[in-house]
């Protein structure tokens, strides 16, 4: 039998053990710690002493906290949005027809290659009071339309959500390439013999086609928006006055105050969001699998 | 006259995405030229040539950034546990995928949702300060290990699921060990999932700066990323040499992105469409 002699258990243990040390244990301390008033803001050292929910009572009493939630919902809803429509866009116009296709689809995977926190730095430049944003509007005519993006309140937000967006589509795309190759050319053929017009070609083989690949883009959009944090911390640090504050930033923000019962707290939420968000997907996914 | 019309069509489509394609090219374009100009010239990050191109920005970032130093971090924190991992998940995910008794495929089930849920990065460093792992690269490059770990056991489960079990009886070699058979016939079987588990891990960790944010605050251990960050901090207005830094960060990944871009997006997108 040699099922015995090669499938040893014991293959499992190293990623196991890496996995639950640094993964797994920290998910869980998090979860007790945020019932804990764990910090190091008095000079004799650190405390901890279990509180129950205080934490929590504290994060859901504050308006502005609870902003912070719907803020970041709202930030993975948008960019969740957009990546998915523009992504699946360009998939339908890469995927064949252009001569230059192989090349064009390199260049908008570029941008997911690199690390969200230098294409922040590039965009603080390109957004600052005399960047390349208003330079380009100056010069297109739309002088009254120029503003500083990043500090002022009313854009500061959205101006995060277009460079989160700009970085992650050609991922988004790729994958919806990838889906689009499955279908069977077959279906088009009979489809095109049938007299269906492209819209209707799109509409019944390319849109059901692609549900698998919608399914896992989902997921992936929504978890990386409720966890954005590199390009928020770079572009605005979340201000100006709190205004692109998500539970991830202030995580950060209260590990900086050495308040980490607290900051547990928020990381516990973000859990919570994600895991929901995460399991809601999957159950879109049984549903259409009936 | 109909393939004329439509051959047109496609030239206009062609076109358009051509221009579409400077709103990705743009931004690096102006990184590129502000990088060679001089910091009056650079302040507002023009898309302008430099008038005139001053190479010697790269070597003063260079030796005023250290930037080897950092680079050399990078690479260590990097290539250490991407090794790690393609030996630790490949032997993982090759049991629990062979091998599918109740609590493999439980084990799965929990690398699985570590694809998903956000990682506690407060209570990791409580962890290494416990360890006496905190603030070095030794413990950065474990976190890192634990959590590059759950996609590649992901990547090499779906890979090893289409290899055909009759290989497995046939390494059976009277005499030798699991890990031999396994090393010497198995590994090189997945050597495409390898490559695909290599690139998407190596730039997933060169990459990330909330790891090296929390765990390894020393300026001195500075990743490359880091570095960036924190020259952007002393050297607010300097725009050309942020803009070289950027530079130097960038490049390596550029190098791997050109010669491996199609196991990059193989592995990004592998499981993906198989739902």
């Amino acid at each position: 039998m040699y099922r015995k002699k090669i499938y040893k258990n014991y293959f499992t243990y190293p990623a196991l053990f890496f996995y639950i040390l640094l993964f797994i244990i920290p998910v869980i301390l998090n979860f007790v710690y945020s019932f804990t008033n764990w910090n190091a803001i008095k000079m004799t050292g650190e405390t901890v002493r279990f509180v129950g929910l205080d934490n929590y009572i504290k994060i859901f009493q504050n308006k502005e906290l609870i902003r912070v939630i719907f803020r970041t919902l709202f930030f993975a809803a948008v960019t969740t949005f957009f990546k998915n429509i523009v992504g699946f866009l360009l998939a339908l116009a890469f995927n064949e027809g252009l001569k230059t296709r192989n090349i064009l689809r390199a260049i908008f995977f570029l941008p997911a290659m690199l690390s969200p926190l230098i294409i922040g730095l590039i965009f603080g430049s390109v957004f600052m009071k005399n960047g390349f944003a208003n330079q380009l509007l100056i010069v297109l005519g739309f002088e009254n339309l120029t503003r500083s993006w990043l500090t002022t309140k009313s854009t500061a937000l959205g101006t995060t959500m277009f460079v989160e967006i700009w970085r992650q589509v050609g991922y988004h795309m790729v994958i919806y390439l990838a889906g689009l190759q499955l279908i069977d050319k077959t279906y088009y053929e009979a489809a095109a013999v049938d007299g269906a017009n492209e819209m209707q070609q799109l509409i019944f083989i390319t849109l059901p086609g692609i549900i698998p690949s919608l399914i896992i883009n989902l997921l992936l959009s929504l978890s990386q928006g409720l966890k954005a944090f590199d390009i928020i911390f770079v572009l605005t640090g979340g201000g100006p006055s709190g205004s692109t504050e998500l539970i991830n930033t202030l995580v950060f923000r209260e590990f900086g105050k050495k308040l980490y019962g607290m900051s547990s707290a928020y990381g516990v939420i973000l859990f919570v969001i994600t895991a929901v968000a995460g399991l809601l997907v999957l159950k879109l996914r049984d549903d259409q699998d009936e | 006259m109909k393939t004329k019309k439509r051959k047109i069509r496609l030239i206009m489509k062609e076109i358009l995405f051509w221009i579409l394609s400077l709103i990705v090219i743009v931004p690096f374009l102006i990184v590129v030229f502000n990088a060679f100009k001089t910091k009056t010239e650079a302040i507002n990050m023009q898309l302008t040539i430099p008038a005139e191109w001053h190479f010697e920005n790269l070597r003063t970032v260079w030796e005023q950034g250290d930037i080897l130093h950092a680079l050399g971090n990078s690479l260590i924190i990097s290539t250490v546990s991407v090794v790690v991992t393609v030996l630790a998940s490949s032997m993982c995910a090759y049991v629990l995928c062979r091998n599918r008794t109740k609590g493999n495929q439980f084990a799965y089930r929990f690398f699985a949702m570590g694809l998903m849920v956000p990682v506690s990065m407060v209570s990791i460093v409580k962890v290494l300060r416990v360890l006496r792992l905190y603030n070095t690269l030794q413990g950065t490059i474990l976190v890192c290990i634990a959590l590059i770990m759950p996609l590649s056991v992901f990547l090499y489960y779906g890979f090893i699921t289409g290899i055909p079990k009759e290989m497995d009886e046939a390494a059976v070699v009277d005499g030798a060990g699991a890990m031999t058979i396994f090393f010497r016939v198995i590994f090189p079987l997945l050597k495409p999932a390898t490559v695909t588990v290599i690139m998407v891990n190596f730039l997933n960790v060169w990459n990330d700066f909330q790891i090296p944010l929390y765990t390894l605050p020393d300026p001195d251990k500075a990743v490359i990323v880091q570095k960036v960050y924190n020259f952007f901090g002393t050297y607010t207005a300097s725009w050309n040499l942020v803009s070289v830094t950027i530079i130097y960060a960038i490049l390596p990944v550029l190098v791997v992105y050109l010669f491996g871009q199609k196991y990059i997006i193989s592995g990004m997108t592998a499981g993906s469409v198989k739902g």
